[in-house]
């Protein structure tokens, strides 16, 4: 009786170790993957639902470069890019969301999860800072980082950025040099999601082999 | 090694990695922190006629052939996890004319009226319309169990917050307010935006 207690308390000690290892992990995994939902917000997305582009509240576009930006988007639809476009001149135009203004790839990937529900879109988005894409082919990709960003944060400066990027999508998709599209940022999520799930469940299985033994050991070993 | 040993390797190494995986004890700011979470907290909108439902209804009050000075509040709905948009032209009588998805003149104009889908509804100083109306222009059902298109579920209710908070009562009775942020849900809770940045324009 006296020489077991000591291999009792050494078991107790341990087991809590390694809960605390997985509620810590799980904790992490909740805060950094599945945060609350906290709604839409931002105007773009709503009417990007029905519209190809969205023109900022804050600073208009004239209809003449509207009509140009328009026609260039319609062409690349009739060659199979079905893009949407959002142009952001002021924080105003992301309504709830103004911590994203200056940031343009976080808001196509903030857009991205909003529009591309059953499908992925291509998306361009343009603010003072510069361009921001989401499911574009990798060459048209390319063709954005060649592009001069806009020289203003002002609507008419953004649109002629735009239509900028979206002819040399024009022209790589009329010449079928566009490619296919990426796979964006979700499958990166998931990835990181799945490596993290992995990384959690052998933390926990080495844990439970060591418990095993432990218990397995003679007293005294 | 020892066991012991073994088991706080382990554990460092865990959590360092799930950290770096997380992003959690890299070199963020508060600003960067604020983005991430604005991205996992981002809500896909609904797709079809039950989550983009049509006005049915009629505009309330005098119908003016200008839209004339008015006050701005956001609505935001949410049913089954997913967003559902006010449809644009409540409150507005045709022939209208679109520019890009907004409604940039009509025959007349009620005393409140949505131009565009985004959820910004303008309504004429003075008149203490609430929920109610904008429901009742825009010919979709609103009770303290149903949304739109979308019912509570036995026992629920549909939840109300305005600016923020969480509402107790009849939804129909919540005043649209100069630059309100109102929010209606049905289903999985969503936490709700305090405030919305209106635009320059008639509201403003």
């Amino acid at each position: 009786m006296i020489a077991r207690q000591p291999r009792k308390r050494r078991r107790t000690r341990r087991v809590p170790a390694l809960a605390w290892l997985a509620i810590l992990a799980g904790a992490l995994l909740v805060l950094g993957h599945a945060g609350p939902a906290r709604a839409d917000g931002d105007p773009a997305s709503d009417e990007l639902i029905a519209q190809n582009v969205f023109y900022p509240y804050s600073s208009p576009v004239s209809p003449r470069a509207q009509r140009q930006l328009n026609a260039e988007v319609t062409t690349a639809h009739r060659d199979g890019l079905f893009l949407k476009i959002a142009l952001i001149a002021r924080p105003s135009d992301l309504g709830s969301i103004t911590a994203l203004y200056g940031s343009p790839q976080r808001y196509a990937q903030f857009l991205d999860t909003e529009l591309s529900l059953n499908r992925k879109i291509p998306l361009l988005v343009v603010m003072r800072a510069g361009f921001g894409t989401e499911g574009l082919p990798a060459a048209l990709q390319r063709a954005v980082l060649d592009t001069r960003p806009p020289g203003s944060g002002t609507g008419t400066s953004l649109t002629s950025a735009a239509s900028s990027a979206v002819s040399k999508f024009d022209s790589l998709l009329a010449a079928g040099h566009a490619g296919r599209a990426s796979a964006g940022r979700s499958s990166g999520a998931s990835t990181r999601m799945i490596l993290l799930l992995a990384l959690i469940l052998a933390a926990l299985v080495v844990g439970g082999l060591l418990i095993v033994s432990r218990v397995l050991s003679p007293p005294g070993a | 090694m020892r066991p012991r040993t073994l088991t706080a390797g382990l554990a460092a190494g865990v959590l360092t990695c799930a950290g770096a995986l997380t992003g959690c004890g890299s070199a963020s700011t508060s600003t960067s922190s604020a983005i991430r979470t604005l991205e996992a907290e981002a809500r896909p909108i609904g797709r079809g006629p039950r989550f983009q439902a049509p006005v049915r209804g009629r505009p309330l009050g005098r119908c003016g052939r200008r839209l004339g000075p008015r006050e701005a509040a956001h609505i935001e709905l949410f049913a089954e996890n997913r967003v559902v948009l006010v449809a644009a032209g409540v409150g507005v009588r045709g022939p209208r004319r679109y520019a890009d998805g907004r409604i940039v003149s009509a025959r007349c104009y009620g005393a409140l009226v949505t131009l565009d889908p985004t959820g910004v509804v303008l309504v004429r100083p003075r008149t203490h319309l609430t929920l109610a109306g904008l429901f009742r222009s825009w010919g979709q059902p609103l009770s303290p169990t149903e949304l739109a298109g979308f019912s509570a579920a036995a026992g629920q209710h549909v939840r109300i917050y305005v600016d923020g908070r969480l509402r107790r009562g009849n939804p129909r009775t919540v005043p649209l307010t100069r630059h309100a942020e109102i929010v209606l849900e049905v289903g999985p809770h969503v936490p709700p935006h305090r405030r919305y940045t209106f635009p320059p324009g008639p509201s403003s």
